[in-house]
């Protein structure tokens, strides 16, 4: 994907939300306009050609997280109501097998007409053509709306090829039972989130807590290898050069991200199931909810799981460790069209009806993410539960780190996401050493392709 | 048309000699030979039509892809041998080769040798036996994603129930599916636990259509239990076990959901098989063209094992 302009240099999002601020600020005498042009899209964008009397069948494909797909049937309703001959079928693609099930409908010509997909899957499907620009369909300024890293990442040389609905990040779940019977202080702030070393000590005393393992980690299969890839950058190492291909993780800091990473597992802190391979997302709740560990470092978006379980007042949560930096995973999606869709406009213009701000708002605050709007990114939303918790969430989603966002968006990262799940696991689990890994994932990626 | 052909090859129907006859009789008989040279080919022409369609014509493609170098969806380049030359040199395929042979040689003989045990078993009059089988069969007709997804949860290394036994007996818990040297070990298990049941239904009814006059004769003769089973029951299964292992060596080569659904593929490499590999190669590394190699490669083997299989079978019974 395109670069990530990183206005201050140290590629954090929170430095860059100063000028995020001020855009929105001086943008605060058009917001009016601004809104107007969200909620009746048909009216104001070159390139739209839908009215009340557009007919079309479209089919919107997404994973199955049940709110999701409600929040979906709905937005398509209201759509209905605006556009009677539209309609919009909300299909499920399974998250783990989204790759060949794209490929083959794209290769067979029917692929659904708007695709959810992620940062880490766009850019392959933008750079083979799979989705098409959509440029044409949206306003000069449209993208001015949207948070710095989430439009640039949106982009392949300089053509929007999804638009953004929302991100989500990764936090530490903690057992306030565990807690108070380790001792432990609990961080309050990003500033005073534990560092390595308080992290790997408050892990130990969690194992002989629990007398089972210390912290569960959101690992989710193959596809969710790159969720590591914080532990790298917050060590101020790198995967991947600014030039997008020369692997830049055989550094010191590379490996010894790695080695600490490893130690978590040598010293049984995750649980042995937790592997990056083996790993399913029941599997690693359930470790934290039955209490087998005391800490869980995993995403937003299954905080509503782990309420179903859990009482709120045996969890809580907090920051993720840090080292030389804080830093996060970079999770959430963008909506796109197909090259298939025979109704490209409408499938353009539904897409922007989802993203406007007010059903951006609603999407955020019933299924729990956070918004990548501007204007929203800076509001208290009202979230339908754990308000208190997504905030924290939000103030860790300003520490994904750009230069990670942009390696994460590349055409071949879901190559290189493949050889970081090959080589961590041969890492973790197996005998191979950080260094050699460090080695192994650089070649890997010198032949990763899109 | 079958009584033509059985009147014209019967020796005990005897056909007079007329003047008209032998024309008349002739010309029967070559309408009957067209006739038989077409029905079969009528006969088998709907199947042959849609093994055309889904199994040759994209075998066929197959073939011509791995020549080239695709992209992830369309449009490709011709790269001769290239894809072949770098499977060739990959190690990760010959690991993968290794481990589709260590997986292929788990679970063929051990579920064929314990389903023909079952079957034995319950080929006697044992009460509730219809019970017994259906719940050794049941295995069989359950999703094998559905099956993998038990499987993990039983064999997982913090809480399965598998390792909860084993501590509550005295032994020592195993990381089954954590340990790159026990995950091919829990796979097989996994794999062989699900294939039993049909296993066990096939020998049981190939052991029902022996001769029971055979192994009472035998009896009278003197043969002891296993010289019954040694000397007449186990030849006379000899068809069916021929069966199974060829079917079983298709399934083993092309094994795919549990493994992908227990470890995929891990960890590290330690379950990566064959098709595990072809399908990473493909849709996750984007090398549609070299994914397609190592299919044509998996389909020769087949071919290759099949034959071999074919006239290991003839020479045995030629010599017996």
């Amino acid at each position: 994907m395109s670069a990530l302009s990183s206005p201050d240099g140290d590629g954090r999002l929170s430095r860059r939300a100063v000028l995020r601020y001020a855009a929105a600020a001086a943008g605060a005498m058009a917001l009016g306009p601004a809104m107007a042009a969200c909620t009746s899209p048909s009216t104001s964008s070159p390139g739209a050609t839908v009215g009340p009397d557009t007919k079309a069948d479209l089919v919107l494909t997404t994973w199955n997280i049940p709110a999701d797909l409600v929040a979906y049937r709905r937005f398509a309703a209201q759509y209905k109501q605006k556009h009677p001959g539209v309609t919009i079928k909300v299909q499920v693609t399974p998250n783990g097998d989204f790759n060949q099930y794209l490929s083959t409908q794209l290769a067979g010509g029917n692929a659904p007409d708007i695709i959810r997909n992620t940062w880490q899957q766009i850019g392959r499907w933008a750079q083979n053509g799979g989705f098409i620009p959509l440029d044409d369909y949206l306003a000069p300024d449209y993208g001015k709306g949207f948070g710095e890293t989430f439009w640039a990442a949106a982009q392949l040389d300089g053509k929007v090829h999804g638009i953004p609905q929302h991100t989500d990040t990764f936090a530490t779940y903690y057992r306030t039972d565990v807690m108070q019977r380790v001792g432990a202080s609990i961080p309050s702030s990003l500033d005073a989130a534990w560092s390595w070393d308080d992290f790997l000590s408050l892990a130990r005393e969690v194992k002989k807590a629990t007398g089972k393992a210390a912290v569960a980690y959101g690992f989710e299969g193959v596809n969710t290898a790159y969720r590591w890839l914080p532990f790298l950058y917050m060590h101020g190492g790198q995967l991947v050069k600014d030039d997008g291909r020369t692997p830049a993780i055989d550094t010191p800091e590379g490996v010894e991200a790695i080695a600490w990473f490893q130690q978590l597992y040598t010293e049984g802190l995750i649980p042995k199931s937790n592997t990056i391979k083996g790993s399913t997302t029941a599997a690693v709740e359930n470790t934290f909810t039955s209490g087998q560990v005391g800490l869980m470092i995993f995403g937003d978006w299954i905080m509503g799981e782990v309420a179903k379980v859990l009482a709120q007042d045996k969890w809580d949560i907090t920051y993720m460790p840090k080292d030389r930096s804080a830093a996060s995973d970079l999770g959430g999606n963008l909506l796109s069209v197909s090259k298939t869709s025979k109704n490209p406009a409408v499938a353009a213009d539904f897409i922007r009806f989802v993203c406007d701000q007010a059903n951006m708002k609603y999407f955020c605050e019933t299924d729990l993410f956070l918004p990548v709007r501007t204007t929203l990114m800076d509001e208290k939303l009202d979230y339908a539960s754990n308000a208190d918790q997504m905030s924290r969430f939000a103030e860790q989603a300003k520490t994904v780190p750009a230069a990670m966002a942009k390696v994460e968006t590349l055409p071949n990262f879901a190559a290189i996401n493949q050889v970081l799940a090959d080589q961590l696991d041969l890492c973790f689990i197996g005998q191979q050493t950080p260094k050699a890994t460090a080695a192994a994932i650089a070649d890997g990626i010198k032949n990763a392709r899109s | 048309m079958t009584s033509a052909i059985s009147r014209e090859r019967d020796p005990s129907i005897r056909v007079e000699p007329h003047a008209r006859r032998p024309h008349r009789a002739s010309a029967g008989a070559r309408r009957s030979r067209r006739v038989a040279r077409v029905a079969p080919w009528a006969f088998i022409s709907p199947s042959l039509v849609l093994f055309a369609l889904f199994a040759f014509a994209p075998l066929g493609a197959a073939v011509v892809l791995s020549f080239q170098d695709v992209q992830v969806f369309g449009g490709g380049t011709w790269v001769g041998l290239q894809n072949y030359e770098t499977m060739l040199t990959s190690g990760l395929f010959w690991t993968s080769v290794w481990n589709t042979v260590v997986f292929t040689l788990g679970t063929v003989p051990t579920s064929a040798a314990l389903g023909l045990l079952l079957a034995v078993m319950l080929n006697r009059r044992l009460p509730g036996r219809g019970i017994i089988r259906s719940l050794y069969f049941l295995p069989m007709v359950v999703s094998g994603v559905a099956v993998s997804l038990v499987m993990v949860w039983m064999f997982n290394s913090d809480n399965g129930i598998v390792d909860a036994f084993l501590q509550a007996v005295g032994l020592p818990r195993v990381d089954w599916l954590s340990s790159p040297s026990w995950a091919m070990v829990t796979v097989i298990l996994a794999v062989v636990w699900g294939r039993i049941g049909f296993r066990m239904v096939t020998y049981l009814a190939a052991l029902q259509g022996i001769n029971p006059a055979l192994l009472e004769a035998a009896q009278i003769d003197g043969a002891g239990a296993w010289a019954r089973f040694s000397r007449i029951t186990w030849p006379l299964l000899n068809p069916t076990t021929y069966l199974l292992i060829v079917l079983n060596i298709v399934f083993s080569l092309q094994a795919f959901d549990v493994i992908y659904v227990m470890t995929g593929g891990g960890p590290g490499f330690s379950t990566t098989v064959l098709i595990q590999y072809i399908f990473r190669s493909a849709f996750t590394d984007g090398k549609m063209g070299y994914a397609s190699a190592v299919g044509v490669f998996l389909v020769a083997a087949l071919l290759a094992l099949t034959v071999l299989r074919s006239r290991l079978s003839r020479r045995t019974e030629d010599l017996t």
